[in-house]
């Protein structure tokens, strides 16, 4: 009697734990195969969400280009307007014209040159260090200094106007010229007599003669017209104001 | 013992949990791992108990607790020491099934034989 009664308490608390240990493995189960859908999904919604984001933003930014563009015309217009409202207007508009020049915020053309400048093709040896092979920001940098000192008026990289708040900054892979990201090759574009802005590079000890052991590719080209861009961001005067009372 | 009645319990149970909607909270999943491991145990035990005339009611439920929160506690402080300890749990409860599972098998397959060996030489282990 005792022994049956001992094996049906075995029997029944073993049943009762084996019904438990199912439960827990059944919900474990269930709690797993949903752990892993949701890391499968959350990655591929993440890249979706960013690819989306990323295209929103770029119809915003046309957009807002386009907006500029239009805003711009509808000033020119504007100015039109008045110069033939009054002639004593002509003399501002000239002075506003040649402003803008000196701001940068007018595309200008005119003699200059063309200077492209590539990452090295040596750089797969692998044996020297592979940062040298490449186009540096201050490599830009300094070449925009030498065609300043050569007198250039009017200079882009890439399209991109230099003005007086421009910056050239080394950003990972890329280069970034008035927070647009520019990649090799660059063509940095400069308006000024060409003789004198390519000698400047040129000059023995100069940038392009400490550039051109690397293997970075350097063509210089004498242009007798081109034209070079606005500055196409807005410029802010957060801080500052003018100190010309007069 | 018979033993088709704890299996049936098991399958309904794996059934039950399966077609339930229920999931364990989130960050639960490592502790109920170590619970399913001290419950499988427990039940090998149990069995195996059971099959020797052992089975004793106190020692299988103190045996199940106790296994299931010190494995618990081994997890918990093991997370907060960036120890794996649950590894000690996995190798010690993993090592008892295959021990448990052979006696239990032993027991079976001499049961018809009737030379059970195992079962005079380990005569005094426990289940749990």
């Amino acid at each position: 009697m005792e022994s049956v009664k001992k094996k049906l308490y075995a029997t029944s608390s073993v049943t009762v734990l084996c019904i438990l240990l199912g439960l827990m493995i059944g919900v474990q189960y269930n709690t797993v195969r949903l752990q892993k859908q949701s890391t499968d999904s959350a990655s591929l919604q993440r890249v979706s969400e960013l690819t989306t984001k990323l295209s929103t933003l770029q119809a915003e930014n046309d957009a807002l280009q386009e907006k500029l563009e239009t805003q711009s015309q509808q000033m020119k217009e504007f100015e039109s307007a008045l110069m033939a409202d009054d002639s004593s207007f002509e003399a501002l508009t000239e002075e506003n014209e040649r402003l803008k020049m000196v701001a940068g915020m007018t595309a200008v053309q005119g003699r200059g040159i063309s200077v492209t400048i590539n990452d090295s093709s040596a750089s797969a040896d692998g044996s020297a260090n592979p940062e040298a092979f490449l186009v540096h920001a201050e490599d830009i940098l300094s070449i925009i200094n030498e065609l300043n000192v050569a007198g250039a008026e009017a200079i882009a990289i890439n399209g991109q106007r230099l003005i007086s708040q421009s910056a050239v900054r080394c950003a990972g892979s890329v280069v970034n010229v008035n927070d647009v990201k520019l990649a090799a090759p660059f063509v940095i574009t400069a308006i000024g007599d060409p003789d004198l802005l390519e000698a400047a590079l040129l000059f023995p000890g100069g940038v392009v003669d400490t550039l051109r052991p690397w293997g970075i590719e350097i063509l210089i080209k004498k242009l007798d017209m081109l034209e070079i861009p606005s500055y196409s961001q807005p410029r802010e005067f957060r801080e500052a104001t003018s100190s010309n009372k007069g | 013992m018979v033993l088709p009645i704890p299996l049936l319990g098991l399958l309904a149970g794996i059934f039950l949990g399966v077609s339930s909607a229920y999931v364990f909270p989130s960050g639960y999943s490592a502790y109920v791992a170590v619970a399913i491991l001290a419950c499988t145990d427990s039940v090998l035990g149990g069995i195996k108990s059971s099959l020797h005339g052992q089975f004793h009611l106190g020692i299988f439920l103190s045996g199940f607790l106790g296994n299931g929160l010190l494995a618990m506690v081994l997890v918990y402080f093991g997370d907060k020491l960036n120890i794996q300890l649950s590894l000690a749990a996995i190798v010690v409860f993993g090592s008892r099934f295959f021990q448990n599972f052979a006696e239990i098998r032993r027991f079976i397959l001499n049961q018809r034989e009737k030379k059970d060996k195992i079962h005079s030489e380990e005569q005094t282990e426990n289940g749990c």
